[in-house]
């Protein structure tokens, strides 16, 4: 018996362009509405996880799923040892350092030497203050980040903003970009040398149908007859 | 009230008995297969001076190394994190006359500050080789002939040796003649296999079209030996040519060997220590997400060290052989001792007379210590994995006969102990005869 290929995928912001694109390549029977988190196809072979998107690279890291998608942000952060062949080009988002508009308005970052910020990338943060000669404290948080300022808790925060609608509805202004994010492809080291027909078989057809215009991000398409 | 002091700093692992037997029967298989193969095991020690050390350790390895200052000279010292350099220079100092080639096989832990992860610590253990003073593609046959044995005297099975040359790569490099950060961006790239990314910087650098189609192409030289063929095809540069001719030779010698079945080609991978000056392998095992050996050709190693000579090496990562040994669920024998000998007489005369009489014999003999009740001792014995608990002064058995109970299969004889004195091999097959 053939063993199945095990994918997977971020639920979240990154979960219906990556639904879309499966449904582009013919994959069948995932249910993102159902509370199952794991589905097969057994006609391509394959198996989806769905999982949190930051719990992913550690997944493909021990193998327990052979590929995954994830966003750079993560991949950024958690720095995990895998092959990461496939930009998909979807889910383009930046990582800012952001501040409510009062002390934007008399802010000067030149002046910064020691800042409290509220994230959810400890690491990504650290590094680019650091690299600043900034001494930074980090507020490590899960959620709701830009809630943060707007009750004391640290006066920046350090966050995703992809059209920055969040940021304005809670008074906050982008200070910094510290980098930009898409959605990628992720193999485990093993997997690639080992299945490596299918794993390139797959990352071709992906690559293929996320560079037809027929993909764009985010549109849900029909299940092929 | 205090804690218990019972907290392990990252990265230390302990092997309880049941572990500890898995390793160490994974670490004889090993060196058995290493010995069968003409290695004589070498011991270094476990630290040393960190500039020593430092002299043949990649980079990164060097940083990650656990330090400590010498209290007498105030100097640094460094735990191994990387055996390859220590034996180098004990082979370029003490060993440099010896008729060549050296083989040398080892069993030992490394040190490193790495992240734990897949069965990975900040101590661990390797079992692997180093083959000195041979510079043709016969010494890296060998480790990689010796590296397969010694994942089938494991028991494991669907495994590949991912075979790379790192001169390939660096001879494009050379051609390229980049600046060092776009060398090391390219680099990045392969070693993520981002076909894209790599297709990016090769547009952006526009060498001239061969080059930039070889660069483009090394994430795709991966498979059989059609791979070499192609490989050549687009190595213009005599140092890449070089690695292709010399991985073609390493292949064609596996193809005598009938090993080529399990190897793949894989001249896209850049990673691997710096230090590796041809061939190197990697092997994966089905079932298990990282390489669990690695070794390869480093001709400049005991340069370094002053003696300028040939060499290829490999090691088996331990933890992760165990992991993966568990993981296809190849089962390792645990046995206890042979017997468990149980006296409920005061003086006690025939329990040290039969331990004495059957440990000389090479069986293995515990004897019950504590004073307790028949059933509790032989609850005991079952969970040492007892083979035959013999019981004497059991109110069941005459002054001079014992009970022996097989805990194998429930069975109990009453046997003279003057008899069993005399010739235990007559009661219990295979005693004496190990």
């Amino acid at each position: 018996m053939k063993e199945l290929l095990t994918l997977a995928l971020p639920k979240g912001r990154l979960l219906d362009p990556a639904l879309a694109l499966l449904r582009e390549l013919g994959v069948e029977g995932i249910d993102a509405d159902s509370r199952k988190l794991i589905f097969t196809d057994p006609a391509r072979d394959l198996r989806v996880l769905l999982l949190k998107p930051a719990d992913i690279p550690a997944y493909v890291i021990y193998g327990a799923a052979d590929l995954g998608i994830v966003g750079k942000d993560i991949l950024l952060e958690q720095e995990p040892d895998v092959y990461e062949p496939l930009d998909l080009g979807f889910g383009f988002c930046r990582l800012v350092v952001a501040e409510p508009r009062e002390l934007w308005e008399r802010d000067d970052p030149a002046k910064w030497s020691w800042v409290r910020v509220a994230t959810k990338y400890p690491r990504l943060a650290e590094e680019y203050f650091s690299n600043r000669g900034v001494q930074v404290e980090i507020v490590r948080l899960d959620g709701s980040i830009e809630l943060a300022p707007l009750v004391g808790l640290a006066e920046r925060i350090v966050d995703l903003v992809q059209s920055g609608e969040t940021l304005r509805a809670n008074g906050l202004v982008e200070v910094a970009e510290i980098t930009q994010s898409t959605a990628r492809v992720i193999v485990n080291r093993a997997s690639m040398k080992i299945e490596h027909a299918r794993v390139t078989g797959l990352i071709d057809e992906m690559r293929v149908a996320g560079s037809r215009p027929a993909a764009s991000p985010g549109t849900p398409r029909p299940a092929r007859p | 009230m205090r804690p218990l002091p019972a907290q392990l700093p990252k990265g230390a692992r302990v092997y309880l008995p049941d572990e500890a037997a898995r390793k160490r029967h994974a670490e004889t298989r090993l060196l058995s297969v290493f010995t069968r193969w003409g290695y004589r095991e070498i011991v270094t020690s476990t630290y040393e001076y960190a500039d020593v050390l430092a002299t043949g350790t990649d980079a990164d390895v060097q940083e990650n190394m656990f330090k400590l200052v010498d209290r007498e000279t105030g100097r640094l010292l460094a735990l191994r994190a990387d055996i390859t350099p220590q034996i180098a220079r004990i082979v370029a100092t003490r060993l440099r006359d010896e008729p060549k080639p050296i083989r040398l096989a080892y069993v030992t832990n490394v040190f490193r500050y790495d992240e734990p992860q897949v069965a990975h610590y900040r101590e661990f253990y390797q079992a692997g080789v180093e083959l000195i003073g041979l510079e043709k593609p016969e010494a890296e046959v060998e480790i990689i002939a010796m590296a397969i044995e010694g994942l089938r005297a494991l028991g494991l099975e669907r495994f590949q040796l991912v075979l790379g040359h790192p001169d390939f790569f660096r001879g494009l490099c050379e051609e390229l003649a980049a600046e060092p950060a776009r060398v090391r961006e390219l680099r990045a790239a392969l070693g993520r296999k981002d076909a894209a990314a790599l297709a990016g910087l090769v547009r952006q650098l526009a060498p001239p079209a061969p080059l930039g189609e070889a660069l483009a192409a090394l994430p795709t030289l991966f498979g059989g030996e059609a791979v070499l063929e192609r490989a050549a095809g687009i190595a213009h540069n005599k140092r890449s040519a070089r690695a292709v001719a010399n991985l073609a030779e390493v292949y064609r010698l596996l193809k005598i060997y009938g090993l080529a079945d399990a190897v793949t080609l894989d001249l896209g991978e850049v990673r691997g220590f710096d230090y590796y000056s041809g061939t190197y392998f990697e092997a994966y095992v089905s079932g298990f997400g990282a390489a669990v050996a690695g070794g390869g050709r480093y001709d400049q190693m005991l340069a370094r060290f002053g003696y300028d000579s040939a060499a290829v090496g490999f090691a088996f990562d331990v933890a992760r052989i165990l992991s993966v040994m568990e993981a296809q669920g190849v089962a390792v024998a645990l046995v206890g001792p042979d017997f468990f000998i149980i006296d409920f007489t005061p003086d006690k005369t025939a329990a040290l007379s039969l331990a004495r009489r059957l440990r000389d014999l090479g069986a293995s003999v515990a004897r019950d210590i504590i004073s307790r009740g028949l059933e509790d001792s032989l609850a005991y014995a079952r969970a040492q994995r007892v083979r035959w608990a013999l019981v004497v002064g059991s109110p069941r058995t005459g002054a001079d006969q014992l009970l022996a109970l097989d805990l194998a299969d429930g069975s109990e004889r009453t046997l003279v102990v003057a008899e069993l004195l005399a010739d235990p091999a007559r009661f219990f097959r295979g005693v004496g005869h190990a």
